[in-house]
C-alpha cells in the first residue's frame, strides 16, 4: 500500500476507528475504506474500493447521500448527513456522516459513525409515543395519574368518548367524589389494603359520568410513587358496564333459577337424556322422602310405583329427543292416597344437542278434583238448562251463541252445533234491527234483568222473553206464548162481552177468589170489582138464609173438572136478598191445570117471587085439599055413622017383637041415631059458615082483655060447679084485630075443655097470659092442670074434627077443630103442648091490631 | 062361634049384635066400646080362647081400628088360621077400603050396617076353607064398596 510510516499511525486509525472513513475521488468512487466497513457493512475494504460511494448508501438514501457529498466538495467546512446503509444480513445501519474536502486534494472524505442504535431509540420512542397518544386519546381505556391524595393530575383523553368530561375538568379533583357512594367504601378498603403493592386492582366502582349516570368501572392501579419520573399512581380504568349488568343479570337468573328450583313447590328436577338425576328440588327429596346424595345419579323413574314407570320413561326418552313433553297420571305410592299428576319433561338444548331434561311435577289431585266438580256441575248445570221448559239461550258480550238448550232448539228451529259460537244477527238476520237489537243490549248495558214479549215474524210465534245479563253476556229465557196471546185476544174480547151483558160475571183464581166482576155484578149486588178483589164471592154474598144444601153443592162441585149450576140466596150490599141462578165453569189451563172459574149468574129475583108466590098457592090448595079431603071423611064417617046405624036398627025393628026390650030400645037408640045425624049437619054448616065469612067477616079492634073476661064470666057456674079458678093476666091495653065472637069462641072453646077434661085428682086450676110477642102481635098461653094427653099418639089429630083423645068423657070432637079454625079465621097460629095428668098449654099468636 | 065386637057407638054396637042373633049367632057375643078394652080381654086368650069373629069398627077415640090392628100384628100367625077380623064401619071412604085389602090380618070391610048380607058372606067365606063348604056361597065381602 505505498503508505510511509509516519502514515503507519495514520494507517492504525483508519484501520481501528469505529467510524467508517471512506475516501472518495471525484468521480464518487471509493479510493479507501476504514476497517469499521468490517462490522459496519459486512464487507472487507479492498471489496469496496474502486466501489461507488453510492452503492454502500440505501437506495432511498442515495440521492440525499450524494447531493450531501456535492455540496461538501464545492464548500470549505464539513456536511454534515446522515444515511442508511444495509450491511450484508440486510439490516438497516444508520450512519450520520460528516463529509469534507480536505484543501488542495481531490478527494472528499466522508467519516460515518454508527448511529443506528440512537437512532432507533429515538424512533422508537416516537413511535411509543404516538402509540400511546392513540390508545390514550382512542382507545377504550382511560388513564389517569392520581396523586398520592388521589386527585388527578393527568387524565388520559379517551375520557371524553367514554365518560364525556374534558380532561381538564377532572384534574385536581377526588377521585373519589365520582365514585358511586355505595361503592366507596369497598374501594376505599381495596385500596388502602393494597397500596403498598406496585400493580393492584380495586375493586369494581360506578362512576358518575359527565351526564349523571353510573358506569361501572373495572381499575388496575400501579404505584408509581417512587418513579422518579412519574411520582403518581398510574390509574387504567375500563368501562365495564355492559359486562357487569349482563353478569349481574346472569346472577340474578341464576339465583332465580335456583331459588326457583329449590323453593318451587312443584317437584322439579333436573336429569341426564339417560334419566340420571343430576339434581332435585327439596320438594322432589321431600316427596320420595331421600336426601339429595341418595337420588343423584340414580334414575328417576326407579323411585315411581311400577304401573307408571313405562309411562315415564317413554315420555322421558321422548323429552331426551328434544320434545316438550307433558301429560297427567294417576300415581298410587304405597301407604298413600292416589294422587294426580301432572308432569311435565322439558329439554335443555345447547346447540342442538339435549344435554338435560328439566322434570317437574305438579300434585293436582285437588286441581283435577276440582276440575271434575267443576265437570259434573257443568253437566249438572247441562242437565237443568236441558230440563227447563222454557227455551234457553245464552250469548257472550259480542253477541255470539254460548248455549242454547233443546227446547231452545226446537222452537227456534236450529241445531245447537250449528249455531253455537255464531253471532245472533247473522243468525237471525230478519231480527238485528227488532226490538231484540234494543232489548238485549239494554239488559246488558244497565246490568238489569229486562222482560219483554214479541212476535217472531220467522218463527210466526209469539215469545216471552227474559234477559238476564250476566258476567260474561245475557242469558235468555224465552217460552211461546202464542196460545196464550191468543187466549188473550179472546180472553179479551170475552171480557168486551162479559162486561156488556145483563147478567153478573165473577171470575175467580182456582182457589176461588175474586179477580173481576163486571158491571152487571155490581149493580145487581152493590159490590165494586175494588171491594170484590181477592175475596170469596160466597163469603161476602152469602147470609144467613142462604141455603146450606146450596153451599154444601158448592164444595161438592167446585172440585170437580165440569161446569155446574146452583141457585142461591145470596144478600146485596144493602142488605137486600137476591137470587142469583149461577153457571159455573173451571177454566184450565194447557197442562191441565186449573186456574180459574167462571160464574155467570141471573138475577132470578122476580122469578123467585114468583116461586114463592106460586108455593104459598100450591101451600094452600094444598091445605084447602086436605080440608076438604077431611071434610070428605067427616062427612062419609060422621055424618053417616047415625044413619047406618038408623039403618041398622030400621031393619032390626022389623025382626023383633014389638013388646020386647029390644024393640023398645032399637027405638030410643033410633030417636038418638037421628039427633045425632042432625048435630052432625049442625056442625057443618057452622064451619062452612065460618070459612065463607071468613074473608068477608069485618075486622074490629078487639081488647083481648075484655072478651076474656066475658067468656070467663059466662062459664062461671060450670067452673064454681067443679070448683076450677082461673087466673087472667092481660097486659094493658093489648088490642088484637078480629072477629068478637071469634075470639070469643076460642076463650069459651078451651075453657069448656078444660073443664071437661079437667083431672079427677085435683081442682081445675086455669091460667091465662095475654102479652105482645115476639112476632108483635098479642101471644096468648092457656094452661090448665088438666088430665092432659099423649102428644105421640095425638099426632096431627088434636084440632081435627070430631077427633077425641078421651073415651070417659062425652065429646063431639069439635071443640079444639072451631079453635084452630076461628084462630086461622083471624090469622093467627095455635100450638099445642101437654102432657099425661100434668096439663094442657095452648099458646095462640095472633096479629096485631 | 065366639065373636068380639068393638065399636065406640053405643047404637052401633046395640045394631050390631041384635043382627048377629037375628041371623041365629048362638055363641057368646062380647061387645067392647073401645079398642084398648078389647086389647086387655083378648091378649090373655090370644092362644086359650080366641074368638072366631072379631067385628071391628074403625073409627074411635084413643085407639081406633087401625092401631087395634098394629097391636095384633105380631100375633099374626097365631091369630090367621083360626080369627076372622072384619072391619066395620061406617066409612065410605075409598082409602080404607084400599088399606083393609092389603091389610094381612083384615079378611073384609062391611059397610055399617051390618046386615044379613054381610054376616052370611063373612060366615060362608069362613066355611070356604072346610072341606064341607058350599062353594057357590063364594063372594067378594066387600061387594058394597063405596
Amino acid at each position: 500500500m505505498g503508505i510511509p510510516a509516519d502514515f503507519s499511525l495514520l494507517a492504525n486509525i483508519l484501520e481501528y476507528s469505529p467510524a467508517l472513513i471512506c475516501a472518495v475521488d471525484p468521480h464518487g468512487q471509493l479510493q479507501h475504506v476504514s476497517g469499521a466497513c468490517r462490522h459496519l457493512l459486512g464487507r472487507e475494504n479492498n471489496q469496496l474500493v474502486g466501489q461507488a460511494f453510492a452503492d454502500i448508501v440505501h437506495p432511498e438514501d442515495r440521492a440525499a447521500a450524494l447531493a450531501a457529498c456535492e455540496r461538501a466538495r464545492e464548500q470549505d467546512g464539513p456536511v454534515r448527513f446522515e444515511s442508511r446503509c444495509l450491511n450484508p444480513a440486510g439490516e438497516e445501519v444508520v450512519l450520520e456522516w460528516s463529509a469534507f474536502r480536505p484543501p488542495a486534494d481531490a478527494l472528499l472524505l466522508c467519516i460515518g459513525r454508527d448511529v443506528t442504535e440512537q437512532r432507533q431509540a429515538a424512533r422508537h420512542a416516537r413511535e411509543q409515543d404516538a402509540y400511546h397518544r392513540a390508545v390514550t386519546e382512542h382507545g377504550f381505556d382511560m388513564m389517569g395519574l392520581l396523586s398520592e391524595e388521589c386527585c388527578y393530575l393527568y387524565v388520559g383523553g379517551s375520557i371524553t368518548p367514554a365518560l364525556g368530561y374534558q380532561p381538564e375538568e377532572l384534574l385536581g379533583r377526588s377521585a373519589f367524589d365520582f365514585i358511586h357512594p355505595d361503592d366507596v367504601a369497598a374501594v376505599q378498603a381495596s385500596w388502602t389494603e393494597q397500596s403498598n403493592q406496585p400493580i393492584f386492582t380495586v375493586s369494581d366502582f360506578r362512576f358518575r359520568a359527565a351526564g349523571g349516570e353510573w358506569r361501572w368501572m373495572e381499575t388496575s392501579v400501579s404505584n408509581q410513587l417512587l418513579n422518579p419520573d412519574i411520582r403518581a399512581y398510574t390509574a387504567i380504568s375500563r368501562d365495564v358496564t355492559e359486562r357487569k349488568l349482563s353478569s349481574l343479570a346472569q346472577y340474578d337468573s341464576e339465583q332465580r333459577f335456583r331459588a326457583l328450583f329449590d323453593n318451587d313447590s312443584a317437584l322439579a328436577a333436573f336429569i341426564a337424556p339417560d334419566g340420571r338425576i343430576l339434581d332435585a328440588n327439596p320438594a322432589l327429596l321431600a316427596y320420595l322422602n331421600k336426601a339429595r346424595h341418595e337420588v343423584l345419579n340414580l334414575i328417576l323413574a326407579g323411585f315411581l310405583p311400577e304401573e307408571v314407570r313405562t309411562l315415564f320413561i317413554k315420555n322421558r326418552d321422548k323429552a331426551a329427543s328434544g320434545q316438550k313433553t307433558q301429560f297427567e297420571t294417576s300415581v298410587q305410592f304405597a301407604g298413600r292416597q292416589a294422587q294426580t299428576l301432572k308432569v311435565a319433561y322439558t329439554p335443555l338444548v345447547v346447540e342442538g344437542a339435549v344435554v338435560g331434561i328439566y322434570f317437574t311435577v305438579q300434585d293436582i289431585t285437588e286441581m283435577a278434583a276440582a276440575q271434575r266438580l267443576i265437570k259434573q256441575q257443568a253437566a249438572r248445570l247441562h242437565m237443568v238448562l236441558e230440563s227447563i221448559a222454557d227455551a234457553f239461550l245464552s250469548t257472550d258480550k259480542d253477541w255470539n251463541l254460548t248455549y242454547l238448550n233443546s227446547e231452545g232448539e226446537r222452537l227456534l228451529d236450529l241445531r245447537s252445533e250449528e249455531a253455537l259460537g255464531k253471532n245472533m244477527w247473522e243468525l237471525f238476520p230478519e231480527e238485528a234491527s227488532s226490538i231484540y237489537r234494543q232489548k238485549y243490549p239494554e239488559a246488558l248495558n244497565n246490568g238489569q234483568t229486562v222482560q219483554f214479549e214479541t212476535y217472531s215474524k220467522r218463527e210466526k210465534r209469539w215469545f216471552e222473553l227474559k234477559v238476564y245479563p250476566f258476567a260474561e253476556g245475557v242469558s235468555v229465557f224465552f217460552a211461546d206464548i202464542t196460545k196464550r196471546v191468543e187466549s188473550d185476544k179472546q180472553l179479551k174480547l170475552l171480557a168486551l162481552v162479559a162486561q156488556g151483558t145483563v147478567n153478573s160475571v165473577i171470575i175467580t183464581d182456582a182457589q176461588g177468589r175474586t179477580e173481576w166482576v163486571n158491571d152487571a155484578f155490581t149493580k145487581d149486588t152493590g159490590y165494586t170489582l175494588a171491594e170484590m178483589l181477592g175475596q170469596k164471592p160466597g163469603a161476602v154474598l152469602q147470609g144467613p138464609e142462604t141455603d146450606p144444601a146450596a153451599i154444601r153443592r158448592f164444595q161438592e162441585r167446585l172440585p170437580l173438572p165440569k161446569p155446574f149450576s146452583v141457585t142461591v140466596l145470596n144478600y146485596k150490599k144493602s142488605g137486600q136478598k137476591l137470587w142469583f141462578a149461577m153457571d159455573i165453569t173451571p177454566i184450565f189451563n194447557d197442562a191441565g191445570d186449573l186456574t180459574q172459574f167462571i160464574a155467570i149468574q141471573q138475577n132470578i129475583n122476580f122469578r123467585k117471587e114468583i116461586e114463592a108466590s106460586q108455593a104459598k098457592m100450591t101451600q094452600d090448595l094444598y091445605r084447602h085439599n086436605r080440608d076438604l079431603q077431611q071434610f070428605t071423611y067427616v062427612i062419609s064417617h060422621n055424618l053417616r055413622a047415625p044413619l047406618a046405624n038408623a039403618l041398622g036398627l030400621a031393619t032390626v025393628l022389623t025382626k023383633v017383637d014389638k013388646n020386647t026390650d029390644v024393640f023398645a030400645t032399637a027405638l030410643a037408640n033410633l030417636r038418638q041415631s037421628m039427633v045425632q045425624a042432625d048435630n052432625v049437619l049442625k056442625d057443618l054448616n057452622m064451619v062452612l059458615s065460618i070459612r065463607d065469612k071468613k074473608d068477608m067477616q069485618p075486622l074490629e079492634p078487639l081488647a083481648l082483655k075484655e072478651v076474656c073476661e066475658q067468656a070467663i064470666n059466662n062459664m062461671d057456674e060450670a067452673l064454681h060447679q067443679c070448683g076450677g079458678r082461673v087466673a087472667l093476666n092481660v097486659e094493658d091495653h093489648l088490642m088484637t084485630r078480629g072477629s068478637r065472637a071469634y075470639l070469643y069462641s076460642i076463650f069459651y072453646n078451651l075453657l069448656s075443655n078444660s073443664i071437661k077434661y079437667r083431672s079427677g085428682e085435683r081442682p081445675l086450676q086455669v091460667d091465662i097470659q095475654c102479652h105482645t110477642g115476639t112476632h108483635g102481635g098479642p101471644t096468648i098461653t092457656f094452661t090448665d092442670n088438666g088430665s092432659g094427653f099423649d102428644m105421640f099418639k095425638a099426632g096431627s089429630d088434636v084440632f081435627q074434627l070430631y077427633k077425641r083423645f078421651h073415651t070417659n068423657q062425652r065429646g063431639r070432637g069439635i071443640g079444639l077443630f072451631l079453635v084452630k079454625t076461628h084462630v086461622e079465621a083471624m090469622g093467627g097460629k095455635i100450638e099445642v103442648a101437654s102432657e099425661v095428668n100434668f096439663g094442657t098449654r095452648f099458646t095462640i099468636h095472633l096479629d096485631k091490631r | 062361634m065366639l065373636t068380639y065386637l068393638i065399636d065406640d057407638d053405643a047404637v052401633s054396637l046395640f045394631v050390631a049384635e041384635q043382627t048377629l042373633r037375628l041371623e041365629g049367632f048362638m055363641a057368646p057375643i062380647i061387645p067392647f066400646v073401645g079398642a084398648e078394652e078389647a086389647l086387655a080381654y083378648l091378649l090373655p086368650r090370644l092362644v086359650s080362647d080366641p074368638p072366631k069373629f072379631i067385628f071391628l069398627d074403625l073409627n074411635m077415640p084413643v085407639m081406633d081400628g087401625w092401631g087395634f090392628l098394629d097391636v095384633l100384628a105380631p100375633h099374626a100367625a097365631a091369630l090367621k088360621d083360626w080369627c076372622r077380623i072384619y072391619l066395620l064401619t061406617s066409612s065410605l071412604a075409598l082409602v080404607d077400603t084400599e088399606k083393609a085389602q092389603s091389610h094381612a090380618l083384615v079378611h073384609g070391610l062391611i059397610h055399617k050396617p051390618l046386615d044379613e048380607d054381610g054376616i052370611r058372606a063373612a060366615i060362608l067365606e069362613r066355611n070356604r076353607t072346610a072341606p064341607t063348604a058350599a062353594r057357590k056361597f063364594i063372594a067378594p065381602i066387600n061387594q058394597g064398596g063405596a
